[in-house]
């Protein structure tokens, strides 16, 4: 579960609502119990390592953003996602310009500079932390032409100090985007996500009770 | 991945090569290379680790998300090469800093390609040739030829060879007066020309794109002090690479860009006349739309002279659908496909890629390689 921030405390809550009682000695605890369930361990991490953790079968189940997941284990074969709406953790991927290219106001807008930066034999490049997803919804809306860089934080300056023209980056509401003289495009919303319950396809037999147990909670 | 038992187990989608598929696989290698040696190509083996902006810049980033990327042990971007024309044609121009300018050469070697949704093998083993420095038909033909030759070395019966030209289909979207975001759109979505739904999907997507004006009214102008004046506080930001003049230019183009459902309409019509089209009638040149360019006479005869070198075991498609990666191709772009429809190995026509990688060369370059691992598959062992 995820150890710190929104999604930790929504996570808790979500599990609650489920009738799962997660038993914790203190918040700087990083494993924990469920109650009733005694051969089930709880170890808390940061979100983004949850998806991993869970494909290469540390864990068993796991809570993280569905963004988070996808980037990293879309199409795996070694988990899958077992629900995808939990109804917290909401966030936005979307594609910000910097405000001065006036010109820019939609994909098919970048669909164009791509072309632009082609021409001049250069190549567009989009910062992001989530280089897959991006990568996969643009080539859906027919943007191909463009070099993905993927950089962990601050992308909000990368156009700015000069290593992207534009970037992807998850928001609630853009403030951060605006500060920093970026625009969001009309149609520049790549992905919807919510926290996600996560699942490995390899729960070892003496676990099955309990597993199928946890799922019956979170899918009533 | 650890089972539940605790084994360690192959990655999945990689592929262990036992002794008789290993012994077919180095024997069609030998003899491709052999060949491609004694028709005049340098036999070079680049690295399979290269620096990451070396596969970012061939393919504009459009195969990154296939490509496996990661900080090596010197905290540099680093990948595992996913195919071999850029390195190979960074290996040439490093030669030529040393006065030693190889215009054809050939390699042989494993790619690695992530694929996680269709299960395909991730490490595939390749031998292929990139030949630079000729533009036009005779070194079509030429990279036409060799491919075919190996084919036939390799040992595969029947086979198919489906023919396209990326460059033809551009140049009649952009004559009839189409702009450039129209042809793109177009481009990138003819690998799905056959789905039931193309054309509602096209428009859908133009739509969405905004590349449709929704009413017939002529579009106002506007001049480029008028934008400078308007927009003077934006323009004066961070503009990165842009400059002032490029976006005040296209901000005034943008709104006269635009198309008429019609117009996209007779765009559709245009791209399902030249898709359908057989070989035959290309080459008779009889339908509705004259194709007289001079790129589309060359390529009739090309196709005339493919036709000669093949029998009819191996035949040869017209095949205008066929794009490869459209993010670097400018010219013929081929696939060759076993009876079953499995795609043996494919190439074509790239002029603009070594000055996308940053050497200072115009004077064309083409390529083509072939699956080991698909071609070895098919012939079974």
């Amino acid at each position: 579960m995820p150890s710190s921030g929104s999604l930790a405390e929504g996570a808790i809550s979500f599990m609650s609502k489920k009738g799962i009682i997660i038993e914790k000695e203190s918040d700087r605890k990083l494993v924990g119990k469920i109650k009733d369930f005694p051969d089930i361990e709880i170890f808390f991490q940061r979100s983004g390592d949850i998806p991993l953790s869970v494909d290469r079968g540390m864990g068993h189940f796991g809570i993280t953003g569905l963004d988070r997941y996808l980037e990293n284990c879309e199409g795996s074969q070694n988990s899958y996602v077992v629900k995808d709406n939990l109804k917290f953790g909401d966030s936005k991927l979307v594609v910000a310009v910097p405000d001065g290219w006036i010109d820019v106001t939609s994909i098919s807008d970048l669909v164009e500079v791509c072309y632009e930066f082609k021409q001049n034999n250069n190549n567009l490049r989009l910062a992001t932390k989530y280089p897959n997803l991006a990568r996969r919804k643009l080539e859906e809306f027919g943007v191909t032409n463009v070099v993905l860089v993927t950089a962990s934080g601050g992308l909000e300056a990368a156009p700015m100090i000069g290593y992207a023209d534009i970037i992807a980056d998850i928001t609630v509401t853009g403030t951060t985007m605006k500060e920093n003289n970026l625009r969001p495009l009309l149609d520049g919303v790549l992905f919807d996500s919510q926290a996600a319950f996560i699942s490995s396809n390899f729960i070892p037999s003496k676990f099955k009770k309990s597993s199928y147990e946890i799922i019956k909670k979170i899918n009533l | 991945m650890n089972n539940s038992d605790n084994k360690v187990l192959r990655l999945n989608n990689f592929e262990d090569f036992g002794p008789s598929r290993l012994r077919l696989l180095k024997h069609i290698e030998n003899n491709c290379l052999e060949y491609l040696i004694n028709s005049g190509y340098s036999n070079v083996d680049p690295p399979i680790l290269e620096s990451a902006d070396l596969f970012l810049k061939k393919s504009l980033g459009s195969t990154s998300s296939s490509t496996y990327t990661f900080t090596d042990l010197e905290n540099q971007l680093v990948s595992m090469r996913p195919d071999f024309t850029a390195s190979v044609i960074r290996l040439i121009f490093d030669n030529l800093k040393k006065k030693n300018f190889m215009s054809k050469v050939c390699y042989s070697g494993p790619v690695f390609r992530y694929e996680p949704v269709t299960s395909k093998s991730m490490q595939i083993y390749q031998v292929g040739a990139e030949f630079l420095g000729q533009k036009g038909n005779k070194s079509d033909l030429e990279l036409l030829s060799n491919s075919i030759k190996c084919l036939d070395l390799s040992g595969v019966k029947n086979y198919k060879i489906d023919l396209g030209n990326v460059g033809i289909v551009r140049e009649l979207i952009l004559k009839k007066g189409f702009g450039n975001s129209i042809a793109e759109l177009v481009l990138n979505n003819l690998g799905n020309f056959n789905d039931k739904d193309w054309e509602k999907n096209l428009i859908f997507k133009a739509k969405q794109l905004n590349l449709i004006r929704l009413n017939n009214k002529e579009n106002s102008s506007l001049s480029y002090e008028d934008i400078l004046k308007d927009y003077e506080d934006r323009l004066s930001l961070n503009l990165g690479m842009r400059t002032q003049k490029d976006i005040i230019n296209r901000f005034a183009g943008k709104v006269a860009s635009q198309i008429t459902m019609e117009e996209i309409k007779e765009c559709i019509d245009l791209v399902k006349n030249i898709m359908n089209m057989t070989i035959e009638e290309f080459l008779d040149n009889k339908n509705s739309i004259k194709l007289d360019s001079k790129s589309c006479q060359e390529f009739r005869i090309l196709l005339k002279n493919v036709q000669n070198i093949l029998d009819e075991k191996r035949s040869l498609s017209l095949n205008f659908t066929l794009t490869r990666n459209l993010a670097y191709y400018n010219g013929i772009v081929f696939d060759v496909k076993s009876e079953e429809g499995i795609i043996l190995g494919g190439g074509g026509r790239y002029d603009d890629l070594p000055s996308r990688l940053g050497y200072d060369f115009d004077q064309g370059c083409l390529g083509f390689a072939i699956n080991l691992t698909k071609t070895t598959q098919v012939i079974g062992y």
